[in-house]
């Protein structure tokens, strides 16, 4: 079901910077909603959702409104890099983020990551019961965007 | 004459190969054969006919020093400039060049007392760039940029934070500390960390980008216990690579392990690990780390670097260096995200040329890809 949103102009503006329509962030937060596959930050009050679209992994932050059903969209952010796995968890750096389905705080360690052929590592955020994992918002938007042009320039 | 007229130009033929060479370990594609990198610094002003104090004090003619050298010697097809006594003027401290060393620490340090810990103050971002160590790594980065922008890539040099903060203190006093105040130790090296995070922003404001290099060079096995580096070294780095990436710096990162890291090599797989990420190691022990160990433990979450002996390559004989760089290279080969070889530290300035040759032809006899 699609979920109804709300999005001030500033973040309407941030996702076309970014290539995301908001319909792209609708279906993740439908995929996070639908399969409770999420994270939550609870002094914020923010879920963090993901879905692959295209060739592209997407991620919408969002919180609930007053209005039942209503999500109100934060930021969303993507990266081409296809991630595969958490291959080390860092038990001891325990984040804010916590597991919505697992109720476990996150935790962040190493996650295999393929472009190109190429599979290679980068710091993200895993819940240490499921595995679920993301990459976080400034570390897609700087460190993977770096790194895809990177990977692209080198192959040529 | 000018820096600019005092080397021949890069023949970008030899650019074009040893450019295929370096970015092959990181896109999975083997060129030809293994990449070397001595890390040569100071060397390069010497072989050039100039002083260590000229490679240090002359950032712009440092910088172009290495890249000719790296062409001469078929290394790197970039350049670097760097030294290890890093953001600590902006912490107070007064450093100076001698004819032999490169930036030194003078007395008295910046902390005296405890609670000079308490005074001193993180410069912000601003401050940071208009600070003593920025400047001096503007000046290279912005005559490589201008002169050789082939060759260029910004760095962050954040080397080993419990050396620098080693050096405010003084190392005998801050080692006393760690056992005795590890409290005090950590609001100082929070300062300090703090302090390159703002540098490692500065520099990726300026240039886009930021490769940073840091590791364990006092933190190592033989100073500290595994427990007391993971405290005092690897948390730190963590949180460090962590800001400066949220800041923009990276995404290359190269952890430089200097020294023995028998007791500890383990727990550096708890720090950050991006997709250009490369873990060198430079001794386990009394001997350099063994390449195969390097390749077990590391070579699925990272590029590595494996090390001869800088004492090897400062002493000889080359018949020596050659047999230590092959021990070295063949396991280098099965390494799945790619191998440099290098020195265990920065090629001794006074090592011999045919060092670093005996290296080469090891790599080119040994260290061929099938």
């Amino acid at each position: 079901m699609a979920q109804r949103v709300t999005l001030t102009k500033e973040v309407e503006d941030l996702l076309k910077a970014r290539g995301l329509s908001k319909e792209d962030v609708i279906k993740v937060i439908d995929d996070a909603e639908t399969a409770k596959k999420k994270f939550y930050l609870p002094k914020e009050d923010k879920y963090l959702g993901k879905k692959l679209i295209g060739n592209v992994m997407a991620y919408a932050i969002y919180s609930p409104t007053t209005e039942k059903g209503v999500f109100a969209i934060r930021s969303a952010y993507g990266h081409k890099i296809r991630m595969k796995e958490a291959v080390r968890l860092i038990m001891e750096d325990v984040q804010e983020w916590e597991c919505f389905a697992c109720k476990e705080k996150a935790v962040s360690g190493t996650i295999d990551m393929e472009y190109l052929g190429i599979t290679r590592a980068a710091p993200g955020i895993t819940c240490p019961k499921c595995k679920l994992s993301f990459i976080e918002e400034d570390i897609a938007i700087k460190t993977l965007v770096v790194a895809e042009t990177l990977l692209e320039k080198k192959r040529a | 004459m000018s820096v600019e007229e005092l080397f021949p130009k890069t023949d970008m033929a030899w650019h074009e190969k040893a450019t295929k060479r370096f970015a092959s370990p990181f896109v999975g594609v083997p060129y030809d054969r293994i990449d070397i990198d001595p890390i040569v610094l100071s060397h390069a002003a010497k072989l050039c006919g100039y002083e260590i104090r000229d490679f240090y004090e002359k950032p712009e003619f440092g910088i172009a020093a290495v890249a000719y050298m790296n062409e001469l010697y078929d290394l790197l097809p970039v350049t670097h400039w760097f030294y290890s006594n890093v953001w600590l003027p902006e912490l107070g401290a007064t450093v100076k060049c001698t004819k032999t060393l490169p930036w030194i620490v003078q007395e008295p340090r910046p902390i005296q007392k405890p609670e000079d810990v308490d005074k001193m103050r993180v410069p912000d971002v601003d401050e940071v760039a208009k600070g003593f160590t920025f400047s001096l790594y503007s000046r290279a980065y912005d005559y490589a940029k201008k002169n050789l922008p082939h060759m260029f890539v910004p760095i962050h040099y954040v080397f080993c934070l419990y050396a620098m903060a080693a050096e405010l203190v003084g190392p005998d006093q801050f080692i006393m500390w760690t056992i005795k105040q590890p409290k005090l130790c950590h609001k100082l090296l929070k300062k300090v960390a703090d302090t390159s995070i703002n540098g490692a922003i500065a520099m990726a404001n300026k240039y886009g980008f930021a490769l940073m290099i840091m590791g364990g060079v006092l933190a190592n096995s033989t100073v500290l216990r595994p427990q007391q580096i993971k405290e005092f070294a690897i948390d730190y780095h963590r949180y460090l690579v962590r800001k400066a990436l949220k800041g923009g710096a990276g995404p290359q990162l190269w952890y430089h392990l200097c020294g023995d890291h028998s007791g500890d090599y383990q727990l550096w797989k708890d720090v950050y690990y991006t997709p250009f990420t490369v873990m060198h190691i430079g001794y386990h022990g009394r001997e350099v780390f063994p390449a195969d160990l390097l390749v077990k433990e590391f070579g699925n979450l990272a590029t590595v670097m494996s090390s001869v002996d800088t004492k090897l390559l400062n002493f000889g004989p080359p018949s020596a260096v050659y047999e230590q760089s092959k021990k070295q290279l063949l396991p280098l080969k099965d390494a799945p995200r790619g191998a440099v070889l290098g020195a265990a530290c920065e090629l001794p300035t006074t090592a011999p040329p045919s060092s670093v040759l005996a290296m080469l032809k090891a790599a080119k006899e040994h260290g061929k890809y099938a």
